[in-house]
């Protein structure tokens, strides 16, 4: 038996056309697709799959966010998720985060937990920090750029290979720990129909701000946000190997210049 | 009260049909087009995520969804290849007839086999000589004690070449036309069925479509589907209610012409500027978007009709009617907005206009579909 708590936070899709609000303190998130963050959806992959392998277990999926959020947290439990947490406020738009990791830590202090999982940033503000804050305000080790992990046994300790430059490093850590992942080798699944149509019966609990009591920390604030400059002219497909090339050209071709 | 809402597990199914769609079809439909071969690859992966035969009910071991949930699965799937979507889809039409007309002994024996593994089932009505004239079909059949033996051939069967089922209607007396008509539940392996050559098509090239002959073929009585000679009504029940998901199909493909067109006509300069600013276009376009948004909602709306136990004879046949015409005009246009480059195969648009065609035609033409219509604005006032 083996309880994870999946981090996971609703972003722009990686698709979506992302310009500034008119005020510059954000994005306009009118109209915008919204996606789980695809590192997450590569935590939530891991979470299902050490959950199933070890035949027992709980994923649990929290975020923490505008109201919109609760659709990343439905399809994390129609991806087989057996429960969610929603901290629901319209004030954690753009939190920042050292707020976000701080209301986080909160809610786990209340639960029960062996591993908590996450991206190892979010694609939209692609700060990178919220899993190691987490990690201190739960005083518990922290492994980012997660590619591999292997659980032993008795449950007691895990392996966690993490992607460097040119290499990879395997920690070992006792249990529980916090894992942030990059992109693993199991690429995250798309729900099921039966899972959709039963994730209508899987409890989402929501709590407010106020009912956690955390106060925003000091913290940065955006004070302009603009769009970069179009860009014209020659873009290269990189990559290491021909084919890689062309997997990368194809991606422009679809996600940027939009053409199928 | 009129709500267009979603519900949250329709729009994480829309969320899902759309990802597949994107990952596991657009990057074959080129391939399928091309080779015009049966995507049984794309069909097991949609099988695996309970996209196929979502109408069977839960006590057969199926999901027991509606027609609107359907209908929205569709759109996103014909949005990338209407042909793919075909093959997937193309089960709804042979087993809702087994849901809708089957004894109970007949669903447990038919339903649940397609919810344990991507298994085919046609419909088989179509002759060379008798399209939608259903009363004209010569495919005849002789009941011999408690065996009924069909032979004759059926034309433009869709799946037939990979099918495990067919529904077949034969005539009893084709001078009783309409009226001489049964329904039976047909399976491949019988003596006497067999499969003729894959038919060459224009366009849904991922849809294969063959001539299925029965040479004497003995059907046991349990296998008559609904009454003797109760085929005809069988026949247009089963069609009126995947019309919606026809629809669907021209819907997407309205979808995916009007976007590939918009993001060409911003791209493509000429004179010195995209297209997309020259007022000829922006109409194409303008006109392609009132068409799609009109024919998406005819489509929920017969869909919903439907599920709600409502008559949706007529809202079905306009339904499929807009919403094909649209895929057809769209898909043209778009050809259009593309000039030259819309003519070629390295670009999306004419393999649209090519599957929308059939969009028309099957399902019954759209001039059916009108004849269905005024039938209906007739009945209601005489009535």
């Amino acid at each position: 038996m083996v309880d994870i708590l999946v981090c996971i936070k609703f972003v722009p899709d990686t698709t979506a056309i992302v310009r500034p609000r008119a005020d510059g303190r954000g994005i306009d998130t009118s109209g915008i697709k919204f996606s789980i963050s695809p590192y997450d959806e590569f935590a939530i992959e891991e979470a299902l799959l050490l959950r199933d392998g070890l035949k027992g277990g709980k994923v649990t999926v929290i975020t923490a966010g505008p109201p919109r959020s609760e659709e990343g947290l439905r399809t994390a439990l129609a991806m087989g998720a057996d429960s969610a947490i929603f901290v629901k406020d319209p004030a954690l738009e753009n939190a920042d985060p050292g707020y976000e990791s701080k209301v986080l830590a909160q809610v786990i202090k209340g639960l029960k937990f062996d591993l908590i999982f996450m991206g190892k940033q979010a694609i939209d503000d692609d700060a990178a920090q919220v899993p190691q804050f987490l990690s201190v305000h739960l005083n518990l080790p922290c492994v980012t750029m997660a590619r591999k992990i292997e659980v032993s046994p008795d449950m007691k300790s895990i392996k966690v290979t993490r992607l460097i430059e040119g290499g990879e490093e395997v920690h070992q850590s006792a249990l529980p720990m916090v894992v942030a992942f990059g992109k693993t080798e199991h690429t995250p699944r798309l729900p099921t129909l039966p899972n959709i149509m039963k994730a209508k019966t899987k409890p989402i609990t929501v709590m407010t701000l106020g009912q956690l009591g955390v106060s925003p920390p000091p913290a940065s604030r955006i004070i302009s946000m603009v769009s970069p400059p179009p860009r014209k002219g020659v873009k290269l497909a990189e990559g290491d190997t021909p084919e890689a090339k062309v997997d990368n050209l194809i991606r422009m071709l679809r996600e940027e210049a939009k053409l199928f | 009260m009129v709500d267009f809402n979603l519900t949250p597990e329709q729009q994480e199914l829309v969320k899902m049909a759309e990802k597949f769609a994107k990952t596991e079809i657009l990057p074959v439909a080129p391939k399928y087009d091309h080779e015009g071969e049966f995507p049984q690859e794309v069909l097991q992966k949609a099988f695996e995520l309970g996209l196929m035969n979502t109408s069977i009910p839960s006590e057969f071991g199926g999901l027991g969804l509606g027609l609107l949930d359907l209908v929205l699965i569709v759109e996103e799937f014909a949005s990338a290849c209407p042909g793919i979507a075909i093959t997937v889809f193309g089960n709804e039409l042979a087993l809702s007839s087994i849901v809708r007309f089957g004894t109970q002994d007949q669903k447990e024996r038919y339903l649940p086999q397609f919810t344990r593994s991507p298994k085919v089932a046609s419909f088989a009505i179509t002759e060379r000589d008798a399209g939608s004239d259903i009363g004209g079909i010569t495919t005849s059949v002789k009941k011999e004690g408690d065996t009924y033996i069909l032979n004759g051939r059926k034309w433009f069967i869709t799946n037939a070449p990979q099918a495990d089922v067919f529904i077949v209607f034969a005539t009893h007396d084709p001078s009783l036309r309409e009226k001489g008509i049964s329904a039976f539940i047909v399976e491949r392996g019988y003596d006497g069925v067999s499969v003729g050559e894959k038919i060459e098509k224009l366009g849904t090239r991922a849809s294969p479509v063959a001539e299925v002959i029965l040479d004497g073929v003995k059907v046991p009585a349990s296998n008559l589907l609904g009454a003797e000679k109760d085929g005809f009504n069988i026949a247009l029940t089963s069609i009126d209610r995947t019309k919606p998901v026809v629809a669907a199909m021209g819907v997407g493909v309205a979808r995916s012409a009007l976007q590939t067109a918009l993001t060409y006509s911003m791209q493509r300069e000429q004179f010195g500027r995209p297209i997309g600013e020259f007022q000829a276009i922006q109409f194409k376009l303008a006109e392609m978007a009132k068409d799609l948004e009109a024919a998406r909602l005819l489509t929920w709306y017969a869909a919903w009709r439907c599920d709600q136990g409502l008559p949706f004879t007529k809202e079905a046949a306009i339904a499929k009617a807009f919403a094909t015409d649209a895929a057809m005009k769209a898909s043209v246009e778009a050809v259009q907005v593309h000039g030259g480059y819309g003519y070629i195969k390295e670009f999306p648009v004419e393999k649209m206009m090519r599957d929308a065609k059939v969009l028309q035609l099957l399902e019954g033409t759209n001039e059916i579909q009108k004849i269905v219509i005024a039938k209906e604005l007739i009945r209601s006032v005489r009535e």
